[in-house]
C-alpha cells in the first residue's frame, strides 16, 4: 500500500517535471464527414462573422470587416456578460473553402491558450459528402515553467479539442437537416 | 563558346560520376518530427524517405557534421542530445544536455557541437564523436537559435527573451557583444563569407541584418507573420524566411533590402535549409506535416514531401 503510494507520487513528480520544462507548441486536429455537399456546408460556416450561427456556446459574435484579412470578431460565450474571446481573420479563400484566424485576446477560464491560430476548411469528397476540418496550433495558457493545472498543456488541449468536437458535431447536425 | 561546351561536358561527367558513386554521396535531409518523436531521413535526389527513425521525446533541433558523418538532434522533453550515424541511420549515442536543449550548430573541423539550453540560459559544447562535454557558455535569457562564423571562431546566440544576439568568442568563451535586435529573435543564419548574420524576430515580424565586422545591426527588413528561421542563397544574395503564422516563405533581396516574393508553403513553416548548387530550398511545415520544396531561381513550389507529425527541423538539416 505504502509502496504503491510512493510509486504513484513518484509518477506524479515525473509527470509534473516533464511538463515543467518550457512549453512546446500543441496541435489539435479534428474533422467530421458531413452528408451534404461542400457548397452547402461552406454556405453555413464560410462566413467569418457568423460563427455564432453554428458553434455551440457562442451566443454573440461582434464582428467587423466581413471576410477581409484583418477582420475581427469578439465572441461572447455562454450568456450575456459571459467570457469573451477576440479573434482576427488571417487568411480567407472561398475558392478552396478555407480560412485561418488567430486569437488576439482570450479568457483563461474557458480557453487557456496563447499564440493560438486556427484553420477551418471544407473539402468536397466527390460523392455528395464533404469533410470539415478544424485544426489549431497554440501554446498552453501559462507560458512559463510549472503551470497551474488549469493552464497546462493538457488543459489547453482539452479545451480546444472539446470546442472543436462540439462545433463539428453541430455543423454536421445543421448541414444534414 | 567551346570553353563553355567543355565546361558543360565536364559538369555532366562529374554529375554522372557522382551518380555512379556509392550511396554516401546522396544528399539527405534530417527532419525532426516533434509530435511523432521521429526523424524522417529523406533523399534529396528522389524525395523518398530512406528511414523514419524513432528518437527521444519531442525532437526539435538538428545539426549535421558532414566530416564525421553524424547528425545531431535535441529532444527538449527528454533533455537529450542524440547523435545519428548517417551511414547506418541509427542513433549511436545520447547524452543529458540540460533542461531544455533546443538549438544546435556544429563545427565539423573542430568536432564541436553547440547546444542552446532554452531554460538553462547556457550553451553547452559537446564532442561530436563522444558527446563528452567540452565547455559551457553563459548566455542571455532563453537562448534558442545558434550560428557559427565560417571559421568557427564566433558563436552567435539568439537570446529570445532578451531581444538580443550574443556574440561569443569560441576560443576563450568571452561574450564580445550583445547586439540588440527585434522582438523575440529565434533562428540565425550567417552568410558563407561571414560578413552578415540574419536574425528572424518572431514577435516583430522582421529580420535584423547584423554587420559582423561592426558587430552592429545594419538594417531591418519586414517579412510575414511570426518569422522563425532563414536560409541564405549566396548566388543571388537572397534570404528565404519561414513565416510561421502566415504559412509562407518571404524572399528578401538583401542587396536591395526589400522583400521580392512571398511564397505560399505548408502550414506553420519552421525549419528551412538550402542546397545552393541544386537551387532548392526545403521548408519543414509543423502543422501540415510535410516539406515544401522551393525552386530557388523561379521562386515557385516544386513539390511537397510527407514527413511525420510536427516537423520542426530547427537548424541546418541537410547533409550536402
Amino acid at each position: 500500500m505504502t509502496r504503491s503510494l510512493l510509486v504513484f507520487l513518484a509518477c506524479l513528480l515525473y509527470v509534473g517535471q516533464s511538463f515543467a520544462h518550457g512549453p512546446s507548441r500543441l496541435k489539435v486536429e479534428e474533422s467530421i464527414v458531413v452528408k451534404a455537399p461542400a457548397a452547402k456546408v461552406w454556405a453555413l460556416i464560410g462566413d467569418f462573422c457568423t460563427i455564432d450561427k453554428w458553434a455551440p456556446g457562442i451566443i454573440k459574435s461582434d464582428c467587423q470587416g466581413g471576410n477581409e484579412i484583418g477582420a475581427s470578431r469578439v465572441l461572447t460565450l455562454g450568456k450575456e456578460g459571459g467570457p469573451q474571446i477576440a479573434e482576427e481573420l488571417q487568411k480567407y479563400d472561398a475558392a478552396t473553402m478555407t480560412y485561418k484566424y488567430k486569437i488576439t485576446k482570450t479568457d483563461m477560464t474557458v480557453l487557456p491558450v496563447t499564440t493560438y491560430s486556427s484553420f477551418l476548411s471544407v473539402k468536397d469528397n466527390g460523392d455528395g459528402t464533404s469533410t470539415v476540418g478544424w485544426r489549431a496550433g497554440f501554446y498552453r495558457g501559462h507560458p512559463n515553467n510549472n503551470p497551474p493545472a488549469d493552464q497546462n498543456d493538457e488543459a489547453a488541449t482539452k479545451a480546444v479539442t472539446g470546442a472543436y468536437q462540439g462545433g463539428l458535431a453541430h455543423i454536421k447536425e445543421l448541414a444534414e437537416k | 563558346m567551346n570553353r563553355g561546351v567543355a565546361a558543360l561536358t565536364l559538369c555532366a561527367l562529374a554529375s554522372l560520376a557522382g551518380l555512379a558513386q556509392a550511396d554516401d554521396a546522396t544528399p539527405l535531409a534530417f527532419i525532426t518530427n516533434q509530435g511523432a518523436d521521429t526523424v524522417s531521413v529523406i533523399s534529396l535526389v528522389d524525395g523518398t524517405t530512406r528511414k523514419t527513425l524513432p528518437v527521444a521525446d519531442d525532437p526539435a533541433g538538428v545539426g549535421i557534421d558532414s566530416r564525421h558523418r553524424l547528425a545531431f538532434i535535441t529532444s527538449s522533453k527528454s533533455h537529450q542530445l542524440s547523435s545519428i550515424d548517417i551511414d547506418n541511420l541509427t542513433v549511436v549515442n545520447h547524452v543529458d544536455a540540460g533542461i531544455t536543449p533546443l538549438g544546435i550548430t556544429v563545427d565539423s573541423r573542430s568536432g564541436r557541437v553547440y547546444v542552446a539550453d532554452w531554460d538553462g540560459g547556457v550553451v553547452r559544447v559537446f564532442d561530436a564523436m563522444t558527446l563528452g562535454k567540452r565547455g559551457e557558455y553563459k548566455t542571455g535569457a532563453t537562448p534558442c537559435g545558434l550560428a557559427l562564423t565560417p571559421d568557427g571562431g564566433r558563436l552567435l546566440v539568439a537570446n529570445r527573451d532578451d531581444n538580443d544576439v550574443a556574440v561569443i568568442d569560441t576560443v576563450n568563451g568571452v561574450t564580445e557583444a550583445r547586439i540588440p535586435v527585434g522582438k523575440a529573435p529565434y533562428g540565425i543564419t550567417i552568410s558563407p563569407e561571414g560578413h552578415y548574420a540574419f536574425v528572424a524576430n518572431v514577435q516583430s515580424d522582421e529580420v535584423t541584418v547584423i554587420d559582423l565586422q561592426a558587430l552592429q545591426p545594419s538594417t531591418t527588413l519586414g517579412v510575414g507573420d511570426m518569422p522563425y528561421a532563414s536560409a541564405f542563397d549566396p548566388m543571388r544574395g537572397r534570404l528565404f524566411v519561414t513565416n510561421q503564422s502566415d504559412s509562407s516563405v518571404s524572399v528578401l533581396d538583401v542587396v536591395d533590402e526589400r522583400e521580392i516574393a512571398r511564397i505560399p508553403v505548408g502550414d506553420y513553416p519552421e525549419g528551412i535549409d538550402m542546397q545552393i548548387e541544386a537551387r532548392r530550398v526545403y521548408v519543414a511545415n509543423w502543422m501540415s506535416n510535410d516539406i515544401t520544396v522551393i525552386n530557388a531561381d523561379t521562386l515557385t513550389v516544386e513539390t511537397s514531401i510527407a514527413t511525420g507529425d510536427g516537423s520542426r527541423a530547427f537548424g541546418r538539416f541537410i547533409l550536402h
